[in-house]
């Protein structure tokens, strides 16, 4: 189902991450397969240059890093278990953004072009690794972040779009219960309570 | 049109208004000011579950006005959802008026925007004005007006300020006299084009159901991927064709913008929303910390929170206990002093035996209702709407949230639970507030086993009267931890998975007293108007069955359950089983059928505490059983009866042995 190549690049970026050498041996292991098959994967990768040899050891090349970032929504939804079928094509993320705002009501009702500017900038800010995004759970009390996405099934991104979470809203928390309780955040001038369960399924980066 | 055209009818009415916007808002608030009518009001989203109607008198016209539950879009989500978004799409009110929370205008522009794409005519109440002025936030309802197209009329709903204005600006609409230029809205490249390709295609293949909804907003459900609409296109012939279109559609957008469709939606309504902000708003910042946000601090913090929450239910449990027994005394040697002169005036008048008892009867139910009943109802309903009003209950739902998730709940449902202490029937239909059908079976059905105000009559005056504070607060410890066991074991059973918390915490406000002395006498009244009727119905009957000496012969049929298993003496019977008609009626009957009021004569101690855990424990009321028929369905409804009841008796015997070794 999930590219299977993309895992393990994922896994081999996280020993080096670690600072472990990379073997065919801890690939086989972590996923389960035979030493034949685990090679054949490896040579895959670096056919496609994910992976190059220097001085007989394995390293992730950089493409194979950017290859890594930009299937990390993914990869991150195949985690968690969210079989919405969309995975590989949710893969285009990082190049997400509003392209032209048809500018009908702003000719008609007179809206000013510098904030119309702003909002675009806004959006296409959310542009960036998604490496760099975290879970809300992670914030401390006080802390602004803007939203970059959600995972989750249909229904929950829903209520949360409807409740003003949309990718690129700016949020502050405000408190966090105790025993795994609810977080308190501020949200377009609203007060909203999110359970913890549904705040570790927003991610969000930092304001810049 | 919603209305019926005929003149004699009571119902008619010359047009109607519908009162729309997200939850906890004020739409009651401007209901009740617009109909004079009393509808539950108080700040936590989600009172209003069931769409309520008034009438008003305005220039010559009769108004129907339609309170609806709140909605933060109209993708049909949760029941209340439905309710509303059929009702406005589908029964089409001739005026809608949009009432907006000014002190948080964008959220609540997103719901406008839809109601704007949905072509009907509304009127905008910004309401909150004061609060909104308080955080600083300054708008220009004129440049608000120009930019959507529609009225918006500035109002405090709660002194009523501009409420007048309002219903003159929906009446102008209504005949025309305003000319509404609504705000169109566009989305964003890519979207608009797969919007008008679905546009086309419906308009060829769907021209039935385009006379009940614009095409357009069609178009736009289907790229929302809204399943209500879904359904009704696939019932048309063409219906599969334009599905697949759809699906293909936002698939293209998918890979264009890496976002599934609604989101798209969504960012782009926000979007727009913002600039509408922008335009018209203007924000100044307050530097100083506010009351109600200190207050928030104190009542959300880590421990602090915990020990207010627990002394705020201790003080309840002693204001109402205090008042209730003081209250009960004072008229209860009123009554004692009375009763001489009511034998003798009703020997006096008849010598017919059975039309004795009736009247005795009669007297005794009316003795009992008052003396027994309304001293604990009248303070717990006072305190119970001082909660619901100041907008505490949201922040005991954020507290209790993670405990309420063992039970698989979030902390919605404590919300539910807290106004099962006061009635199970509308903490029932409030569990409506839950995401999904499990839930709110689930939160029904644990809802049903808190003892409600009816139940805590049985519990004060038995148990509290008797045999002290601390027996009588064992019982409701007991039921929290069975509460909390059912629970546990029913989120393990039912199948289907939690759902997560998303819920608005409104800011804390004042109570207002002509508010809650207002609420704490419909409920009383309602509760007098309808009890009543019962306990004197059932004193009535009970006591003719006494004279004629058919009691003993009806509770012996019982005995093997009563005596033999619970341990209770005979007569106690009949109370437990008329008892599911009203439950502090089981109180005032077990005072008929045992002949005195003061059970210390006929009761030991370990029968008082059984017979009020039973009571507590095995059926909910007939209206309770009732609702949850409707709410939930035949079967389910049957399966809470029966796991109550075994429940009961299980528990009830298990107690009276365990009581009787230990003594």
């Amino acid at each position: 189902m999930f590219n299977r190549l993309i895992e393990v690049l994922e896994f081999l970026a996280t020993l080096e991450r670690r600072g472990e050498k990379i073997e065919l041996k801890k690939v086989a292991e972590e996923f389960n397969i035979t030493l034949e098959e685990a090679e054949k994967i490896i040579n895959e990768a670096i056919e496609k240059g994910f992976i190059k040899i220097d001085n007989g050891e394995m390293h992730v090349s950089n493409e194979g890093l950017t290859e890594v970032l930009k299937h990390r929504e993914s990869y991150i939804h195949a985690r968690y278990g969210h079989k919405t079928g969309f995975l590989g094509r949710v893969t285009r993320f990082i190049e997400g953004k509003i392209d032209n705002f048809n500018i009908h009501w702003q000719n008609k009702h007179g809206f000013n072009g510098n904030s119309l500017d702003a909002f675009y900038k806004n959006i296409q800010s959310l542009e960036g690794y998604i490496e760099e995004t975290r879970p809300l759970t992670t914030l401390k009390e006080g802390e602004k972040a803007i939203i970059v996405y959600a995972l989750g099934g249909k229904g929950l991104i829903k209520r949360l779009s409807e409740m003003g979470l949309t990718p690129g809203t700016e949020i502050l928390v405000r408190r966090a219960a105790p025993f795994y309780g609810p977080i308190q955040i501020a949200v377009r001038g609203v007060s909203l309570a999110l359970g913890r369960g549904v705040a570790s399924k927003i991610f969000v980066k930092n304001v810049k | 049109m919603s209305c019926h055209k005929r003149k004699e009818e009571k119902r008619y009415c010359d047009f109607t208004i519908a009162l729309a916007g997200n939850a906890n808002v004020g739409k009651s608030v401007i209901f009740n000011q617009l109909t004079g009518l009393n509808q539950t009001i108080g700040n936590w989203p989600g009172k209003t579950v069931e769409k309520a109607e008034g009438f008003l008198h305005f220039k010559g016209y009769k108004i129907k006005i339609l309170d609806l539950p709140g909605i933060y879009s109209l993708s049909a989500f949760s029941i209340e959802e439905i309710v509303a978004r059929d009702y406005i799409a589908i029964e089409k009110p001739d005026v809608i008026i949009n009432v907006l929370d000014a002190s948080a205008l964008e959220r609540n522009l997103y719901f406008t925007l839809q109601l704007l794409e949905l072509n009907v005519p509304i009127v905008i109440a910004l309401n909150q004005m004061d609060v909104a002025s308080k955080k600083g936030v300054k708008i220009d309802c004129e440049k608000l007006s120009e930019v959507l197209g529609v009225p918006v009329v500035p109002t405090i709903a709660v002194t009523g300020s501009g409420i007048k204005e309002l219903i003159d600006k929906a009446v102008q609409v209504f005949e025309g006299k305003i000319k509404l230029k609504p705000l169109k809205i566009t989305y964003c490249k890519e979207v608009e084009e797969a919007i008008q390709k679905l546009e086309n295609q419906i308009k060829i293949s769907l021209s039935n159901l385009t006379l009940k909804y614009p095409s357009r907003w069609l178009a736009i459900k289907l790229i929302e991927k809204d399943e209500d609409i879904e359904n009704k296109i696939k019932s048309f012939s063409e219906g599969e064709k334009i599905l697949s279109l759809a699906s293909m559609l936002n698939e293209n957008l998918m890979e264009k913008h890496g976002r599934d469709s609604p989101v798209l939606l969504a960012m782009d309504r926000y979007g727009l929303a913002n600039e509408v902000v922008k335009s018209s708003v203007k924000f100044t910042v307050s530097p100083k910390i506010s009351f109600e946000e200190k207050l928030d601090e104190v009542t959300g913090h880590k421990i602090l929170g915990y020990i207010i929450l627990s002394l705020i239910f201790g003080l309840i449990f002693t204001i109402v206990f205090g008042i209730g027994n003081y209250l009960i005394n004072v008229l209860e040697s009123f009554f004692e002093a009375l009763t001489p002169f009511l034998n003798q005036f009703t020997s006096f008048i008849t010598k017919n035996i059975i039309v004795e008892s009736i009247l005795n009867g009669i007297f005794s139910g009316i003795t009992a209702g008052i003396t027994i009943v309304l001293p604990y109802i009248v303070p717990f309903y006072f305190i119970l709407s001082i909660l619901e009003d100041s907008g505490y209950l949201p922040r005991a739902a954020f507290l209790l949230d993670s405990a309420m998730h063992k039970i698989g709940l979030h902390g919605k449902a404590a919300i539910c639970l807290f106004l099962g202490y006061g009635c199970s029937v509308p903490a029932c239909i409030g569990c409506r507030i839950m995401e999904t059908e499990r839930e709110r079976f689930l939160g029904g059905f644990l809802t049903v086993l808190i003892p409600c105000a009816a139940r805590s009559i049985v519990i004060l005056g038995l148990v509290g009267k008797y045999l002290g504070v601390s027996a009588a607060l064992s019982l409701y410890i007991i039921d929290l931890i069975l509460i909390f066991l059912l629970g546990r074991l029913s989120h393990k059973v039912l199948p289907g998975e939690a759902v997560g918390l998303i819920m608005e915490m409104p800011p804390y406000k004042i109570p207002s007293i002509k508010t809650i002395t207002k609420k704490t006498w419909f409920r009383t009244k309602d509760f007098v108007y309808f009890a009543f009727p019962i306990i004197i119905g059932g004193t009535v009957i009970l006591e003719v069955m006494r004279v004629l000496n058919i009691l003993v012969l009806f509770a012996s049929f019982m005995k093997p359950l009563i005596v033999d298993w619970l341990g209770l003496p005979l007569l106690t019977g009949i109370p437990l089983i008329l008892g599911i008609l009203r439950k502090e009626l089981a109180l005032i009957l077990l005072s008929e059928a045992l002949g005195t009021l003061n059970f210390n004569e006929a009761l030991t101690p370990i029968q008082m505490y059984t017979f009020s855990l039973v009571v507590m424990i095995y059926i909910p009321c007939l209206s309770t059983i009732a609702t949850l028929w409707r709410e939930f369905g035949f079967k389910k409804a049957l399966l809470t009866l029966i796991v109550d009841v075994s429940l009961a008796l299980f528990i009830g015997g298990l107690t009276y042995r365990i009581l009787s070794l230990m003594a």
